[in-house]
C-alpha cells in the first residue's frame, strides 16, 4: 500500500509539471500583459497617462522582457517560496488571499458534501429499493431537477425565500459585519449556501447510488443471503451496501471539477469569501496572477482527489491490493 | 427479431411484423410517457424561439418610455417591464434564441473534434491512441466551468468566444465514447470483410463504423446541450458571457445581484430562471428517454 501511493506521488509529479506549464501559457497567450493589465487597474487616478517609454520600462523591471521559458523558471521558483503574486487592485498578496479563502470553501464544501453523501445515498437506495413506485418517481424528478436547474438559479430562489421572505438567515457573507465573530454567526450563514450546495450535490449521488443498488441486488449472492432468510436492513446493509456503496467513491471523486465550478458561482452569490468568489472576482477583474495560482491550485486539488479516491477504494474493497510488480 | 418461423403459412405475418431500427427505437421512446412529455415541451419552445420576433410583442432593445421602469406583469408586458423599460417577455423569448444557438452550436463544434479524435484513437490504435487518450483524459478531469471562466476573462466576453470556448472544451467524453466502439468494432468479421475487399481507411471509418455511433453520439450531444445551455447561462449571470442588449437567459439573471430586485422585483429573474430549468430538465429526461431507445442491446418487449 505504502509502495503504491509512493509511485501515484512520483506519477504525479509530472502532471503537476503539466498543469503549471498549461497555466502559464494559457496566460502568455492573452491579449495584452499583465505589466498593460496592471497599470491599467492600480492608477486609475494618478498615473493615469502613462507614456510608452515608462511602459517599456516597467515591463523591464517586472521581467516581462525575459524569453517565456526564463519566466516560467521565475514563476515556478517564485511559486515554490510561496510568492504567487499579487492582486492588482491593493497589492495583497497571492499567497494571503489564498490561505485566507482555501479554509472557506474547504469548509463549505466538507460540510455540503457529507450531508450530500449521506441523504443521496440514502434516498438513492430507497428509490432503488421501491424501484418503479411513486416514491421512485419522485426522487427521479427531483435528481433530475438537482443537476438541471442552474445552481445560482437555486441559491436565488433559497436567499428569497428563507432570507428576503421568511428572514430565517442572512443573505450574504461569512459573519456579519462589525460585530465579534461568533461560531454561532459564522454557522448562520454557513447554513443556507451549504444547504443548496448540498442539494445539487445530493442530486448527483443519489441517480449513481440508485443505478449502483440496481446492479447490486441483481447479484447472486444477494439471491443466497435471501434464500438463506435475510431480508430487509440485514440484507441491505450487511450484504449489498458495502458493494454498491465502492464505485461512488470513484465518482464523488472524478464529480470535484464540477463540484469546483459549482462551488465558484454559488460562493459569488452568497458572497461567501472562498476561493471561487476569488477566481470569479479576478476573472472579471482580469488579475493574472491570482487566475494562474488558482489554475495550479484547482489542478493540485483535482490530482489530490484522484489520489485520496483510489488509496480510499483500496481500503474500502479488500479484494484490491496493489502489488509492487 | 428472435422469433422463430414455424411453419411457412406464417411467412406473411412475419413480414408484417418486421420494423426497422429506427421504428423500434421509437416505440421503444413512446413507452418513457416523461420522455414523450419533455420532447414535447422541447418542441413548444423550439416554435416559440424560432418564431419569437412574430411572437414577440416588442422589440428585444426596445425601451418602453411610456411605460416606465420595473413596472410588474400587466396586459401590455405580460412579464412586466426591465431597468431600461424593455419588455421582459420579448427579452425572454429572443433570449432563448440566443441561449438554445449557443448551445447547439457549441455542442456541433465538440461532437466533430469528439468524433475525429475518437475515430483516429480508436481505428489505428497503438501509440497514437494512447497517447490521444492521455491527452483526453486530461481534458476529462478539468474543471470545465473554471477554465471557461479564465478563457472568457483573457479572450473577452463575447457570443462567438463563449461557443468557441465551450466547443472546444466539450469533446473529450466524446472521444472517449467514439474510441471505445470503435475498439471493439474494428474486430468485427464484416469490418475485416471490407478491408478483404479493399476498402480504404475512410472508407470504412465513414461508411461501416461511424453509422453504428448515431445512436449513443446522438444521446451524447443532447446531454451535450444541456450542460452548454447551463454553462452559458451560468457565464453570462456573471457578466463574462452573452453582453447586453443582446438578451440571453442568463444575463436577465444578472440584474437579481441586487438584492431589492430579488426581493421585490420577481419578474425580472424567476422567469429566465425557470425557462433555463425547464429548458436543460426537458433535455436531460428527453436524453434519459433516448438512451433507452436508441441502445441497440435493448430488447424488445
Amino acid at each position: 500500500m505504502k509502495r503504491y501511493i509512493f509511485r501515484r506521488l512520483l506519477v504525479s509529479i509530472p502532471v503537476v509539471i503539466l498543469i503549471t506549464i498549461i497555466s502559464f501559457t494559457f496566460i502568455e497567450l492573452a491579449p495584452g500583459d499583465a505589466v498593460s493589465a496592471m497599470v491599467m487597474q492600480s492608477s486609475s487616478s494618478s498615473l493615469g497617462n502613462i507614456s510608452k517609454d515608462q511602459l517599456e520600462r516597467l515591463r523591464e523591471m517586472h521581467g516581462f522582457n525575459n524569453p517565456a521559458y526564463i519566466r516560467y523558471i521565475l514563476w515556478l521558483k517564485n511559486m515554490a517560496t510561496g510568492n504567487f503574486g499579487y492582486r492588482f487592485k491593493d497589492r495583497k498578496p497571492v499567497s494571503t488571499l489564498l490561505s485566507e479563502r482555501i479554509p472557506m470553501t474547504l469548509e463549505l464544501m466538507a460540510v455540503s458534501l457529507l450531508v450530500a453523501c449521506f441523504i443521496g445515498i440514502s434516498l438513492g437506495i430507497i428509490s432503488a429499493l421501491k424501484q418503479n413506485t411513486l416514491i421512485d418517481y419522485v426522487l427521479t424528478v427531483i435528481a433530475f431537477g438537482g443537476v438541471s436547474v442552474p445552481i445560482f438559479f437555486i441559491a436565488m430562489l433559497a436567499i428569497f425565500v428563507f432570507s428576503l421572505n421568511l428572514d430565517w438567515f442572512p443573505t450574504s457573507g461569512a459573519r456579519t459585519p462589525a460585530v465579534p465573530f461568533t461560531i454561532i454567526d459564522h454557522l448562520h450563514h454557513l447554513f443556507l449556501p451549504s444547504l443548496v450546495m448540498a442539494f445539487v450535490i445530493m442530486s448527483d449521488i443519489m441517480r449513481y447510488a440508485r443505478a449502483s443498488m440496481l446492479e447490486v441486488i441483481k447479484e447472486d449472492y444477494i439471491t443466497t443471503a435471501r434464500a438463506k432468510g435475510l431480508s430487509g436492513l440485514q440484507l441491505i446493509m450487511g450484504h449489498a451496501f458495502r458493494n454498491a456503496l465502492l464505485p461512488l467513491i470513484t465518482i464523488i471523486a472524478l464529480k470535484l471539477p464540477w463540484i469546483f465550478g459549482g462551488a465558484s458561482i454559488l460562493e459569488t452569490v452568497f458572497q461567501w469569501p472562498g476561493l471561487g468568489s476569488l477566481f470569479v472576482e479576478a476573472a472579471i477583474a482580469r488579475d493574472y496572477y491570482i487566475i494562474m495560482a488558482q489554475l495550479v491550485v484547482y489542478g493540485v486539488a483535482v490530482l489530490a482527489a484522484g489520489l485520496l479516491a483510489d488509496i480510499a477504494y483500496a481500503v474500502a474493497d479488500p479484494r484490491i491490493r496493489y502489488h509492487s510488480n | 427479431m428472435s422469433e422463430s418461423i414455424s411453419s411457412t403459412e406464417n411467412i406473411e405475418d412475419y413480414h408484417i411484423k418486421v420494423k426497422t431500427q429506427g421504428q423500434r427505437a421509437w416505440y421503444r421512446f413512446k413507452k418513457h410517457k416523461l420522455a414523450v412529455l419533455s420532447a414535447g415541451i422541447l418542441g413548444l419552445l423550439l416554435i416559440l424561439v424560432i418564431f419569437a420576433p412574430i411572437v414577440a410583442p416588442f422589440h428585444p432593445y426596445e425601451i418602453n418610455i411610456e411605460s416606465g421602469i420595473y413596472r410588474p406583469p400587466s396586459l401590455n408586458h405580460w412579464l412586466g417591464t426591465d431597468s431600461v423599460a424593455r419588455d421582459v417577455w420579448s427579452r425572454l423569448i429572443h433570449g432563448g434564441r440566443v441561449s438554445i444557438a449557443v448551445g447547439v452550436t457549441a455542442i456541433t463544434i465538440s461532437l466533430f473534434i469528439g468524433t475525429l479524435i475518437g475515430c483516429i484513437a480508436g481505428y489505428y490504435g497503438g501509440l497514437l491512441d494512447s497517447s490521444l487518450m492521455r491527452f483526453t483524459d486530461v481534458f476529462l478531469s478539468l474543471p470545465t466551468l473554471i477554465i471557461v471562466l479564465a478563457s472568457v476573462s483573457l479572450l473577452g466576453p463575447s457570443i462567438r468566444n463563449l461557443i468557441l470556448i465551450i466547443g472546444f472544451l466539450g469533446w473529450a467524453h466524446i472521444a472517449r465514447l467514439v474510441r471505445g466502439q470503435f475498439l471493439s468494432l474494428r474486430e468485427k468479421e464484416y469490418i475485416m470483410a471490407a478491408h478483404c475487399i479493399g476498402a480504404q481507411d475512410h472508407r470504412i471509418i465513414l461508411h461501416h463504423l461511424l453509422p453504428n455511433l448515431v445512436g449513443p453520439l446522438t444521446v451524447a450531444a443532447t446531454f451535450g446541450v444541456a450542460e452548454a445551455i447551463l454553462l452559458e447561462a451560468a457565464l453570462s449571470y456573471l457578466g463574462l458571457g452573452v453582453q447586453v442588449p443582446t438578451p440571453s437567459w442568463g444575463n436577465m439573471l444578472e440584474g437579481a445581484k441586487q438584492v431589492s430586485i430579488l426581493k421585490s422585483r420577481p419578474w425580472i429573474w424567476v422567469p429566465p430562471g425557470f425557462m433555463i430549468a425547464i429548458t436543460v430538465l426537458s433535455i436531460n429526461i428527453m436524453g434519459d428517454g433516448l438512451r433507452d431507445a436508441l441502445d441497440p442491446r435493448a430488447t424488445e418487449d
